[in-house]
C-alpha cells in the first residue's frame, strides 16, 4: 500500500491503519528498536508506543515521507527507554555505535556555552553535505540506524573491512569540522 | 559535548538524510539481490561470482614502514597540504629493499587492474621526471572497537611537471580515494573523456577531479594546468 492510502486511513480514523503500517515498516520498526534496545520485547513495547503516537500525531501531521518520520518516532521512543535502562543491562549493535562516535569527541573539551541538540543537528547536516553520498548513507545507518558494519556492507555495496575504514575516516573529518565550527576545541 | 546529545541531535536530522540512507542501495547490493533473483528461478547464474568486483576484495597488506618514514608527507610540491587529522599511514617507496618494491608493484596490478609500468606509460612525459610514489594506509575498527591494522588504500603519484605545474594522482581498487582537503563543489562539472564521465571541479587555481576505470578509481589534483592540459592528462589516465 502507498504512503498516501496509509496516511488517508489514519485520517479517516480506520481501524485498519496501524495495520497497514505495520504491514509495511514493521520490520524496520522492529530491528531498528532491537538494535538499540538489544530486547525484543522491550522493543515490540517501542513499536506498539511508537504506533500510538502516529495514531495520536495524524491528523492533522501528514508526515511526508512517511518511513523518516517513523523512524524517527520508533528511534526516539526507544532511545528514551535506551537512557532510562541502568547502564548495566544496555547493550548491542547501538551501545557499540554509540562509542564509536563518542569517541569523536571525548578527549575535547567543549565550549562554555553548551551547545544545544537543534543547534548540534544544523551543524551535523552541513558536515553531512560535505560527504560523498556513500559516504552520508554510511554515517546515517551507523549512528541512526544502529546498523551493523555487515549490513552497512551489504547496502553500500563494499565489505566490511571498507565500511571500518571509512566510518573511521568520516569519524575523523567530523571531529576537525567540530572543531572548526567551535564546538570542540 | 555527550553521547547523549549527539544522539538528541541525530534525531534531528532532516527527513532527507533518513530518506536518502533508506532508499540507497550500492552496485555490490544490486548485484546480490539479482543473483538471488536468478536463484528462486532455479536460473544457474555462471560466473557469477566472478561478476561481483571489488567489493569483496581483500586489501593487500601494508608493506614495513621504515623507520622515519611513516612522517606525513608535506610540501613535497607547491600544493595543498596533506590534512593531519585522519588516522593514515603514509609509505614513500625511494629507498626500500627491491623484494618490498617488487611487492608493492604487484599489490598495485591488482588493485589498478594493469601493470605499474604500464600505469606509468600513461602520465605525460613532461610529469614523468619528477614523479614520486607513495602509498596511503588506514584502518577501522572491529565492532568491539578495538583497532584493525593498517591496510593500503590508496596508490599515489605525485608528479612534478615543468613551470610548476604538478599533479597528484590517487587510486584505489575498491572505492574512491581518501581526500583529505575538504572540497565541496555542489555544481561539478562533467567532463566526458574516451566514453568515460568525470566529475571536475575548480577550487582557487586547482583542479579536482575523480573517476572510474579498469575497476580502479582515481582522485586527480592539478594545479598549474589548463583545461586542454588536464584534459589531456585525463585521456592518458583512461586511454
Amino acid at each position: 500500500m502507498e504512503d498516501r492510502e496509509i496516511i488517508e486511513l489514519f485520517f479517516q480514523r480506520s481501524q485498519e491503519a496501524v495495520g497497514e503500517l505495520d504491514r509495511k515498516y514493521g520490520a524496520m520498526c522492529r530491528s531498528l528498536a532491537y538494535r538499540i534496545l538489544n530486547s525484543w520485547d522491550d522493543a515490540e513495547e517501542c513499536v506498539n508506543d511508537g504506533y500510538l503516537g502516529v495514531w495520536n500525531a495524524i491528523p492533522p501531521a501528514e508526515p511526508e515521507p512517511l518511513s523518516a518520520y517513523l523512524t524517527k518516532v520508533i528511534r526516539n521512543i526507544s532511545l528514551n527507554r535506551y537512557y532510562r535502562q541502568a547502564a548495566a543491562k544496555r547493550g548491542g549493535v547501538y551501545t557499540v555505535a554509540m562509542e564509536e562516535a563518542e569517541s569523536c569527541f571525548r578527549d575535547a573539551a567543549t565550549v562554555e556555552d553548551e551547545v544545544e541538540a537543534r543547534e548540534l543537528a544544523g551543524i551535523l547536516q552541513e558536515f553531512l553535505d560535505t560527504l560523498t553520498v556513500k559516504e552520508r548513507v554510511i554515517f546515517m545507518r551507523r549512528y541512526a540506524y544502529a546498523d551493523t558494519y555487515a549490513a552497512i556492507a551489504g547496502r553500500v555495496g563494499i565489505s566490511e573491512k571498507n565500511v571500518s575504514v571509512r566510518l573511521s575516516l568520516i569519524r575523523g573529518k567530523l571531529r576537525k569540522y567540530l572543531r572548526k565550527r567551535g564546538v570542540l576545541v | 559535548m555527550n553521547e547523549v546529545l549527539f544522539a538528541q541531535a541525530v534525531s534531528q536530522l532532516d527527513d532527507k538524510y533518513y530518506q536518502e540512507a533508506e532508499q540507497y542501495h550500492g552496485r555490490g547490493h544490486r548485484w546480490a539481490a539479482g543473483i538471488a533473483a536468478a536463484a528462486c528461478l532455479a536460473l544457474a547464474v555462471a560466473g557469477g561470482a566472478s561478476v561481483l568486483e571489488r567489493p569483496g576484495a581483500d586489501v593487500p597488506d601494508n608493506p614495513p614502514v621504515e623507520e622515519g618514514r611513516g612522517e606525513q608527507i608535506t610540501g613535497i610540491f607547491n600544493g595543498p597540504v596533506i590534512a593531519g587529522d585522519a588516522d593514515v599511514v603514509i609509505n614513500s617507496y625511494e629507498k626500500v629493499p627491491y623484494d618490498v618494491w617488487e611487492a608493492m608493484k604487484a599489490d598495485f596490478a591488482l588493485a589498478a587492474g594493469e601493470e605499474y609500468d604500464a600505469f606509468l606509460a600513461r602520465i605525460p612525459e613532461p610529469f614523468q621526471s619528477g614523479l614520486t610514489v607513495y602509498t596511503v594506509s588506514a584502518r577501522g575498527e572491529t565492532e568491539a572497537g578495538l583497532a584493525e591494522e593498517y591496510t593500503i588504500h590508496d596508490y599515489v603519484f605525485a608528479c612534478q611537471g615543468e613551470d610548476g605545474a604538478w599533479v597528484s594522482i590517487a587510486l584505489c581498487g575498491f572505492e574512491f580515494p581518501i581526500r583529505e582537503c575538504m572540497v565541496w563543489d555542489e555544481n561539478p562539472e562533467q567532463w566526458w573523456i574516451g566514453g568515460t564521465p568525470v566529475e571536475v571541479s575548480r577550487f582557487q587555481d586547482q583542479y579536482f577531479a575523480r573517476f572510474s576505470c579498469r575497476g580502479a578509481y582515481y582522485d586527480l589534483e592539478a594545479a598549474g594546468v589548463d583545461d586542454a592540459g588536464l584534459e589531456e592528462l585525463l585521456a592518458g589516465l583512461i586511454g
